[in-house]
């Protein structure tokens, strides 16, 4: 009773930093932005609000509403995405090391975009194919290691590791095998898969989030599930359980969450490993708790590594996805040092 | 039928082709405390995998409140059975309250939050089980006792009519074993619950359990009161050892004592006849220890109840018997001397003697005049247990003369059984 204050405490204080540091995310660039116009822009554009607050620069308008505040956005929820599906596969393959790629959707998801890269490029018709390709390629490869891990009708955690490695494997070998032949395209398709938010078309952005949205809020009920699922299966069946259904699903969100998240910005590495860690380094191991605030940690994450790669090196937009690994591995290092001795890992 | 809490009906398991349960058959009535016993590999565990419903056999049903077992939902079955296993695996470093916690999952929606009242049962198994003070620990880093303690207080939470244990106490020291056993007879006997289980230590199963399954390669040997269960005979032919069966001082029921010195495989094609002279107690172990080396065994005046006439009859010996509390009447000496007359040897052990028993000592006499070899155990202590007045001690001392020979102790008796063992039959060799 006492931690449920507490959980909700913290989910407050994590909304209200995530708000704050979108205002910095929507205000740092090549030009400066208040927060307070910031605000005043997104006000005058909610119905109801519009009459009261009018902005007279309409670049500064145009900066924020259609190119810094649609990016930001999609750094929360990517972010979100990537660090629920994280907690939720590290708590159900009950291995720390397990991350949204583990399952081998992400090099599935490369192959699609890869192939809409090469074959149709990034025109027009390239940025409504190739979100649509890649989270195809995901849930492909999803059904596959899924299918390869399940013997009769058991869902057997080891092998599902094991099926999304060699997954993995296999298509990467796809993926080098189409790099190779690129020629051109090798360039842009290495670039994706390295992880950006630049956006690629708004007509995706619209669907998308709302999807993340939900499956987001769907993972996060699967809280004493998972906790009970960490004791293994026959524990959790004994328990009332329903062992592989409650498997299955929180399998399909995670791929489903990831397979979103990559098609939208490729392959951004380490959140879904870092954030859920860093959570439960803080906040311990209870899933009710790990999830949602994952989800918002995660998004706040990626929206200061967003604010890094497009900053540190301007004018030259650095891929989210180094930075989010330059500022993940040694983090990810330390907490390895400092956790081994207490045998947490 | 349907008032039995489990009705296991003509259950087979195989693993592979290797088939483990080979058609198991029994029914469990509630408020019972059953527990199934059987060497490694009988399929003891396998049998209780089937009850949780964590392996489906291959053959026949499980029937659960007169129910299929396998038809019932997993969170419905929970809400009624409790599993304590015989090791849980913890990954992630939940507090022990949060893991009992989860003991409440299968009473609560989706959507709900543990209440008060959650808490307040939470709060009442683990002081049951006598761990609330562990609440706050880590439990990754629980030793093998409070880890089961907590898991224990985990399956109470849950509420259950029954429990299912899969050798409980297999990994605890002797006071954790019997705290957590106590718990679940406790449980059993005040709340009605019904308590199921493998347990390894034969002496602890009679203790605890009403009702033994004893188990051997994939069926069922013999099931009943440990006294029906727990005899020589059935030891010998399930776990291939022989033991002795006493009676525990307190309980009465039956306990095992195993038989310290294995037989040096030498077995001679003649038997030695070795005779005990004893009562009181002090023949039993030598009893056990010559069987087990092959002797012949018999052992004379004994009364009725007294404890070496206990082992004398669980290890099924010919014994000359008086009735309990009375002296030796002409007619037993006299068998005593017959059956005396009989052995190769005869070994007088470390009896108090009295005005009842006093004709033990004097059946030497004739037995000497017969040319037997008679030894007597310990003459140097025989004053203190002489309440003869000095008897005794004066027809040993005159027994010494016709040739009786004096043993420090029973392990001098020990060697000079397989002294006379190793001479009878090089004797029988050269005459062979």
């Amino acid at each position: 009773m006492h931690q449920k204050r507490n959980t909700l405490l913290v989910l407050v204080v994590l909304l209200v930093v995530a708000i704050i540091s979108s205002l910095f995310g929507v205000g740092i660039g090549s030009t400066s932005i208040a927060p307070v116009t910031t605000m005043k822009v997104i006000l005058s554009h909610l119905p109801g609000f519009s009459s009261w607050f009018s902005v007279s620069d309409t670049a500064t308008e145009a900066i924020v509403w259609d190119i810094r505040l649609p990016r930001v956005i999609l750094a929360l929820f990517i972010g979100s995405a990537l660090a629920v599906a994280g907690a939720a596969l590290q708590g159900l393959l009950r291995n720390p090391l397990a991350e949204p790629y583990t399952i081998g959707v992400a090099s599935g998801a490369s192959v699609g975009a890869a192939l809409v890269i090469i074959f149709v490029g990034l025109g027009t018709l390239g940025a409504v194919t190739l979100p649509l390709a890649a989270f195809l390629g995901a849930l492909i490869t999803g059904i596959l290691v899924y299918r390869l891990a399940v013997v009769n009708g058991h869902l057997a955690v080891e092998t599902l590791i094991l099926a999304g490695v060699v997954m993995s494997s296999f298509m990467s070998a796809i993926l080098s095998f189409m790099l190779t032949l690129a020629g051109e395209s090798l360039q842009q398709i290495v670039y994706w898969m390295m992880g950006s938010l630049g956006l690629r078309g708004s007509d995706q952005f619209i669907y998308t989030l709302p999807l993340i949205f939900v499956g987001v809020i769907l993972l996060c009920f699967f809280g004493r599930d998972l906790n009970i699922l960490t004791f293994g299966d026959e524990t959790a069946g004994q328990l009332g359980v329903s062992v592989e259904r409650t498997k299955k699903l929180v399998l399909l969100l995670a791929s489903f969450l990831t397979g979103l998240a990559v098609s939208m910005a490729g392959t951004i590495g380490f959140v879904g490993l870092i954030v859920p860690h860093l959570i439960r380094l803080v906040l311990g191991p209870d899933h009710r708790v790990l999830l949602p605030v994952s989800a918002i940690g995660g998004g706040i994450f990626l929206v200061w590594a967003d604010i890094i790669a497009r900053t540190i090196a301007a004018p030259v937009e650095l891929p989210v996805g180094v930075v989010t690994a330059f500022l993940g591995a040694p983090f990810f290092m330390y907490l390895l040092r400092t956790r081994k001795s207490s045998g947490h890992f | 039928m349907s008032n039995m809490v489990f009705k296991i009906h003509d259950i087979e398991c195989s693993y592979g082709s290797h088939q483990v349960l080979k058609g198991v058959n029994f029914e469990v009535p509630p408020g019972s405390f059953l527990v199934i016993i059987g060497p490694n590999a009988a399929g003891k565990s396998t049998l209780l995998k089937t009850i949780t419903a964590a392996l489906k056999p291959i053959g026949g049903v499980v029937y659960f409140q007169g129910k299929d077992l396998n038809e019932i939902s997993r969170r419905d079955l929970a809400k009624q059975v409790a599993v304590v296993p015989q090791e849980t695996e913890v990954n992630f470093p939940f507090t022990v309250l949060e893991l009992v916690m989860m003991g409440r999952h299968p009473h609560l929606g989706r959507f709900d939050q543990e209440n008060k009242q959650d808490f307040e049962i939470v709060r009442q198994a683990m002081e049951s089980a006598n761990c609330w003070h562990l609440r706050d620990r880590n439990a990754l880093e629980l030793s093998g006792g409070e880890s089961q303690k907590v898991i224990l207080a985990r399956a109470l939470a849950q509420e259950p009519e029954i429990i299912l244990l899969d050798e409980p106490v297999s990994h605890l020291d002797l006071s954790a074993q019997l705290e957590v056993l106590n718990l679940l007879k406790e449980m059993n006997s005040n709340h009605g619950v019904t308590c199921i289980g493998i347990l390894h230590d034969l002496n602890l199963a009679s203790q605890f359990s009403k009702q033994l399954i004893m188990l051997k390669d994939g069926k069922i040997f013999k099931t009943g009161t440990p006294k029906e269960v727990l005899t020589v005979e059935n030891v010998k032919k399930v776990y291939n050892t022989d033991v002795l069966v006493i009676k525990h001082p307190l309980s009465g029921v039956p306990q095992i004592v195993v038989l310290p010195i294995a037989s040096d495989g030498s077995v001679s094609s003649s038997q030695l006849r070795v005779h005990l002279i004893c009562g009181g107690g002090v023949g039993g172990a030598l009893m056990g220890q010559l069987s087990r080396l092959g002797c012949r065994v018999s052992a004379g005046v004994v009364n009725i109840q007294d404890t070496d006439w206990e082992v004398g009859q669980a290890l099924g010996l010919e014994i000359v018997e008086e009735k309990p509390f009375s002296s030796i009447s002409t007619r037993s000496y006299e068998a005593n001397l017959q059956m005396a007359l009989q052995a190769d040897v005869i070994f007088a052990l470390e009896t108090p003697f009295g005005r009842g028993n006093i004709l033990n000592a004097q059946v030497l006499e004739p037995l000497l005049a017969d040319g037997k070899p008679c030894y007597f155990v310990d003459a140097e202590h025989l004053p203190e247990r002489d309440y003869t007045g000095g008897d005794v001690d004066r027809c040993i001392s005159m027994l010494k003369e016709q040739g009786l020979q004096l043993l420090p102790d029973q392990l001098s008796v020990l060697k000079e059984v397989q002294n006379l063992r190793k001479e009878k039959s090089d004797v029988e060799t050269a005459l062979g």
